[in-house]
């Protein structure tokens, strides 16, 4: 059986998404923030990071959490678009600092809500809870207009494995 | 949102501060840069006499500004396809496209009332990349909410 390890990322008080951990570059602790005027309110904010500045993704935001808790870290990851382009960084910020667990095929689950379809490649269960794997490209590169709610059935995950690279 | 131009199609940028935000726009979109002394007070408003016309002046709306009366200084000119619109800027500097490393926002920075689709470092501040059509629209839709159509863009 196929297992990996993902990072999991409070996203708000009590909920969870996760990156494979090879796609996690480093933990920022209460990271310097520049705001950026008129950007959508999730991702409202740049961080700089390593000669670059990144963009901060409030995934709590994004799902409509009115919650306000502190969110002291932010976890900078990196994706590829596709195998040809060069790597591409971002940052999402977390309640608590991220955790790692060990992931197989066996956990494997539906969407827990259709808000994800298309910015989730993958789902899991850890303990009671329901992990989306996060599609990072999608989720940096979508503008806000798309990036709204789709009313869809759950994504069917022929292979948790192949999803994760 | 239409990508602004690249470096390798404009001779520099002009970057503009107004607060504490810095906005950087295609040299090529700014015919003429002024200053408050340039002014003339037509109809009970501040304006900028220009080739015959009156052009009012206009502030950065929304949460970028907190515009106290007579406190900028600098005027930028801004020419987008609807014409022409002055800029009230606190601070104004032309570069040349070779100083400037501009880099994309990603896509996830933008939406339907977003205004930049870059970022530039000028010594240690961050400068953010706009086009003069996003900012035309913006301004003008900021302006006339409050004040009625700008007599400079009367179509």
């Amino acid at each position: 059986m196929a297992s990996s390890r993902a990072i999991l990322i409070e996203y708000a008080s009590g909920q969870y998404a996760a990156v494979a951990f090879a796609q996690m570059e480093e933990v920022l602790d209460a990271p310097a923030l520049i705001p950026v005027p008129l950007a959508p309110i999730h991702c409202n904010t740049l961080v700089e990071w390593h000669d670059d500045w990144i963009p901060l993704f409030d995934l709590g935001i994004w799902c409509g959490s009115q919650e306000q808790e502190v969110k002291r870290f932010g976890v900078v990851v990196s994706y590829q678009q596709n195998r040809d382009t060069s790597r591409c960084y971002g940052s999402l910020r977390s309640i608590t600092f991220p955790r790692i667990v060990e992931v197989d095929d066996s956990s494997a689950a539906p969407l827990p809500d259709p808000l994800w379809n298309g910015f989730a490649k993958a789902c899991f269960r850890d303990g009671d809870r329901v992990i989306p794997v996060l599609d990072l490209p999608a989720l940096f590169e979508t503008p806000c207009k798309q990036a709204a709610p789709v009313a869809d059935s759950d994504i069917s995950i022929e292979s948790f494995e192949e999803n994760w690279v | 949102m239409a990508y602004p131009s690249r470096p390798e199609t404009t001779p520099g940028y002009v970057a503009a501060r107004l607060d504490d935000t810095t906005l950087l726009l295609d040299l090529l979109a700014v015919p003429d840069i002024r200053n408050d002394a340039d002014t003339v007070q037509s109809n009970g408003r501040k304006v900028l006499r220009r080739n015959g016309r009156d052009l009012e002046l206009v502030p950065l709306a929304g949460s970028m500004q907190s515009l106290a009366d007579g406190r900028r200084t600098q005027i930028m000119v801004v020419a987008d396809k609807k014409g022409e619109f002055a800029l009230c800027c606190d601070d104004i500097r032309v570069l040349p496209a070779a100083k400037l490393n501009i880099q994309p926002l990603r896509r996830c920075m933008s939406g339907p009332e977003s205004l930049f689709v870059g970022t530039a470092k000028i010594g240690e501040t961050i400068a953010f990349l706009c086009n003069a059509e996003d900012l035309g629209n913006i301004t003008r839709q900021f302006w006339e909410q409050e004040h009625g159509k700008l007599t400079s863009n009367p179509d």
